[in-house]
């Protein structure tokens, strides 16, 4: 009697759990193949990683700024998922930029803070104990760093667009990409339009417009809603350059509206 | 059955509780574990002599498990400075799958969405005799820049006033331009890429007659790797 009510138990919740998986993998299918479907033909957006952009950075001889860091001791203020997420991508970013400048101490600072957000956020893949350990034992080798921390990056972003966490993954990849214009818009000492990091900062619109046509492929929260606009609103800005005479890549007064709705949208998300 | 009530079997009733928890839970993470995409398709189809020495594909490499017939595209960005590999690996049940590289050239036209008409303050300075704006020091004597470097003055009131602040709608078109295509016998596009470049990746996958093989999906991994080589930045051109 005893099994066989130990059977009837289990038998609703296999074919329950059976049910949830077909579900769940034609979900992942649809949106894997994510979604600026033109003609039937599924799309999917990519950002090159913010490594690419400090790597760019340190190579013109810009010096390390880590003032203008978020402090990792801010990640206990961020409460909602959608904080946690995006500063996640801040994190993330700022983690970058201190293995590309070789800052031993603040990696191991910064992956810690990534740990706990990453555990939050349910997301281990990329951020689990063992990385961590690895991290520990290479804090004096500065190209393991990186491969860890570039390695770790990778494989989050992987396992959030595989499992469909779209919901996660956007606000990552702004929180990532807001970061590196803002480090590079503080790398910038004065302005001048031959200067290479201005040049990469205009280049930025490219990377702007694969992240708002991939968040406009994902589901519209409000929290998502409230950012696309604020980065059509910085769009805008970036758009304005296109109209500029052929010997005029940006003015002044545009690097200055670009600079200043950056640094309000990174205030807004880190404070 | 009656064990199960009878209060006098409370205990046992609890340990058997906890057991049949335990067996669920196991079942339940058996049948919902899964690797990803990624964890399955990445690197699976590729050789390693194709993928080239020293290319890092981490970044925006992306995999798909894709039918037959399917076409899938890939928007991404080259930056300059980087020498740059990519590929297409997949499983050999597919076919011969093809794949194009296209450079994306994006035009945008700003169009007029609303005006609002907002208050501002207006700063006014206070002027040196010759009548320049004075710049504000710091408590050491220097130079106040702001976020973005730009010198501070001092200022001596506000002046309050009305702005027209024109918000706008971005239009793009983009219009493509092929730079690679995998049926003129080449698999792997490299370049130096000297500015950058939003590119689009097309994956096709041929048709089957096979019935079996139709409704069957494997992986295609779309490999974008690079090299920093950023020593001779070639600037921007528009």
């Amino acid at each position: 009697m005893k099994k066989i009510f130990i059977i009837l138990i289990i038998i609703p919740f296999l074919f329950s759990c059976s049910n949830n998986n077909k579900e769940l993998s034609e979900e992942m299918d649809s949106l894997n193949m994510s979604s600026l479907d033109t003609n039937g033909v599924k799309t999917r957006v990519k950002l090159p990683s913010p490594v690419e952009f400090y790597l760019f950075i340190r190579e013109s001889k810009a010096q390390f700024n880590a003032q203008a860091l978020n402090t990792s001791s801010k990640a206990v203020n961020y409460i909602s998922s959608n904080q946690k997420a995006i500063n996640f991508g801040i994190y993330a970013s700022d983690l970058a930029y201190c293995t590309v400048y070789e800052q031993q101490q603040e990696t191991n600072d910064y992956f810690k803070t990534l740990k706990n957000l990453a555990s939050a956020l349910g997301v281990n893949d990329g951020y689990d104990k063992s990385i961590l350990t690895r991290i520990d034992k290479n804090l004096n080798n500065s190209d393991s760093l990186y491969q860890i921390t570039n390695d770790s990056y990778w494989k989050v972003c992987n396992y959030l667009e595989d499992n469909s966490k779209s919901n996660i993954l956007g606000p990552i990849l702004i929180g990532g990409w807001i970061e590196s214009l803002y480090l590079g818009i503080k790398a910038v000492e004065q302005f001048d339009q031959n200067n290479p990091i201005v040049q990469r900062i205009t280049e930025q619109r490219y990377l702007l417009d694969n992240l708002l046509d991939y968040l406009s492929t994902i589901k519209q929260t409000k929290d998502i809603e409230i950012y696309t606009s604020k980065l059509v609103n910085l769009q805008s800005s970036f758009v304005k350059l296109a109209s500029n005479p052929n010997n005029i890549l940006i003015t002044k007064e545009q690097y200055k509206e670009i600079g200043q709705k950056v640094i309000k949208i990174r205030t807004e998300i880190t404070q | 059955m009656r064990w199960l009530y009878n209060p006098k079997n409370k205990r046992k009733y609890i340990v058997h509780f906890f057991r049949i928890l335990l067996i669920l839970i196991v079942i339940i993470s058996l049948l919902t574990k899964k690797n990803s995409y990624a964890q399955q398709c990445f690197n699976q189809f590729c050789k390693t002599e194709d993928l080239g020495k020293d290319f890092d594909y981490r970044g925006q490499s992306t995999f798909a498990k894709l039918f037959p017939k399917d076409t899938c595209r890939v928007q991404a960005i080259l930056y300059s400075g980087n020498e740059i590999r990519i590929m297409m690996c997949s499983d050999p049940t597919l076919g011969n799958v093809q794949f194009k590289v296209y450079k994306s050239i994006r035009e945008y036209k700003r169009i007029l969405d609303r005006i609002e008409k907002k208050e501002s303050q207006e700063p006014i300075y206070n002027l040196d005799k010759k009548g320049n704006p004075i710049p504000k020091l710091d408590d050491w004597g220097k130079t106040v820049r702001d976020n973005i470097g730009e010198i501070q003055f001092e200022i001596k009131s506000y002046k309050k006033s009305f702005i027209l602040d024109t918000i706008w709608k971005i239009e793009r078109n983009t219009k493509v331009e092929i730079l690679f295509d995998s049926r003129k016998g080449s698999k792997i596009f490299t370049s130096t890429i000297s500015k950058t470049e939003p590119i689009t990746i097309e994956v096709v996958v041929p048709q089957t007659s096979d019935l079996i093989l139709k409704k069957n999906n494997s992986c295609v991994g779309i490999m974008i790797g690079r090299i920093f080589k950023s020593t001779n930045y070639k600037g921007f051109s528009k």
